[in-house]
């Protein structure tokens, strides 16, 4: 698979976390209710890890989603070195929530694992994109 | 013919010179360099280190604020004294509210209280039986409970229940309910701005917004709506609960005493009635 076919992937899956994350964030500032089939999600939304210091955890996604969809914008090994460093971290993130979710609040937000997964998904390829430059190397 | 057929043996000599390889010559540069190599590399460890910290530090600082939002709450004795802000916070934690509703808008079962912020039944109920409540059907989204407030003891029944309905606009209604229940006083004589301004912060709402909407339209539109139905309902004192199965006609709770095991009955029943 190509770089920029890669990138189009990864463009793919940051609009899709931009727009969950999106609606979750709606939903915080406008007290709506969310579609949920698990009935977790709002346990999970007003729980106290949902914020960090008063910043919603889902505006966290958000940027880092835009961030992500910012750096594919460079097909060269510094857009791609970028894509690493997000993806990771918010891979690193994600899935410190989806141990939150499933070990201390006890309850499952669907929203929350789509997007944690496509963070993970992120991650994988954008690490399958890194790959070409490592392997030119050796 | 012999100098041409000479020519020709010299031609083809000279096609198979031409054939013969070139010896070995010295290998020319790679095309990427050594040196950008070595920057890939760099570039690539930064990432890493840039993904490791970034990740650290937001996970560091959820727990930090987690952590602080809990030793903020126990340490949890703003300017009016308020007591039981980590134990409220702890029961309600995580529980979906909507308005003057507790858990899941999904949940089969219904229990509405008719309560006086000053009613000391009501305070007894909320300190020795909601917290089973709570964590044996309303956390397993079985029940959702209402609260509908009710304001016929005095002047600080009004003024508090008025503060706790203007933080319905912020799903924090039930943590002000439960923080005045556990702070109750006695009657009349309890209540100021500054108790109840304590009480909001304390509840995670926004005491500015509270308080400007507690005198406004809204809350006066619930607080009329919730002593109708109790009339309706010939709601005669407090606490007084009703329980049934979401959309069926509820059915009034008749309570000897404040036992949860009386709660448990009327619910299993309604549960798997």
């Amino acid at each position: 698979m190509s770089d920029r076919a890669l990138r189009l992937v990864m463009a793919a899956l940051a609009t899709a976390v931009v727009g969950i994350a999106g609606y979750l964030l709606q939903a915080h500032y406008s007290g709506g209710s969310i579609v949920c089939s698990t009935g977790g999600c709002e346990t999970v939304q007003q729980s106290s890890y949902s914020e960090i210091f008063g910043i919603p955890v889902a505006l966290v996604g958000l940027v880092g989603a835009v961030a992500i969809l910012a750096s594919l914008v460079r097909g060269d090994l510094y857009g791609r070195a970028t894509g690493v460093a997000l993806t990771l971290s918010g891979f690193i993130f994600a899935a410190y929530l989806v141990i939150v979710q499933l070990a201390v609040i006890n309850a499952v937000c669907e929203w929350c694992i789509a997007s944690d997964s496509l963070m993970t998904v992120m991650a994988a390829v954008a690490l399958w994109r890194a790959r070409a430059d490592v392997t030119e190397r050796a | 013919m012999a100098s041409r057929a000479a020519s020709k043996s010299k031609k083809r000599a000279a096609k198979k010179r031409v054939r013969v390889p070139a010896p070995a010559r010295p290998q020319a540069p790679q095309a990427r360099p050594v040196v950008r190599a070595g920057g890939t590399g760099r570039v690539y460890a930064y990432a890493l280190g840039t993904a490791l910290l970034l990740g650290a530090l937001l996970v560091g600082l959820s727990q930090l604020s987690v952590h602080q939002g809990k030793t903020g709450a126990s340490a949890g004795t703003p300017s009016g004294g308020v007591t039981a802000i980590a134990p409220t916070a702890a029961l309600l934690d995580g529980i979906p509210q909507r308005g003057n509703t507790l858990g899941s808008p999904k949940a089969p079962v219904q229990l509405v209280e008719y309560a006086d912020l000053q009613c000391p039944y009501c305070s007894l109920y909320s300190r020795d039986v909601l917290p089973t409540l709570i964590r044996d059907y309303v956390r397993t989204g079985k029940v959702q409970l209402v609260y509908r407030g009710l304001a016929f003891i005095g002047p600080d029944s009004v003024s508090a229940l008025r503060t706790a309905t203007a933080a319905a606009a912020q799903n924090r209604m039930w943590n002000v309910v439960e923080l005045l229940f556990a702070n109750q006083g006695a009657e009349n004589a309890w209540v100021s701005d500054g108790l109840l301004r304590s009480i909001v912060t304390a509840a995670g709402a926004s005491p500015t917004r509270v308080f400007a909407n507690r005198d406004g339209a809204t809350v006066t539109r619930s607080l009329q709506s919730w002593a109708s139905s109790a009339n309706a309902n010939n709601v005669t004192g407090t606490p007084t609960f009703f329980f049934g199965r979401r959309g069926a006609r509820l059915e009034r709770l008749v309570l000897s005493t404040l036992d949860v095991s009386q709660f448990r009955a009327a619910l299993h029943g309604a549960l798997h009635g």
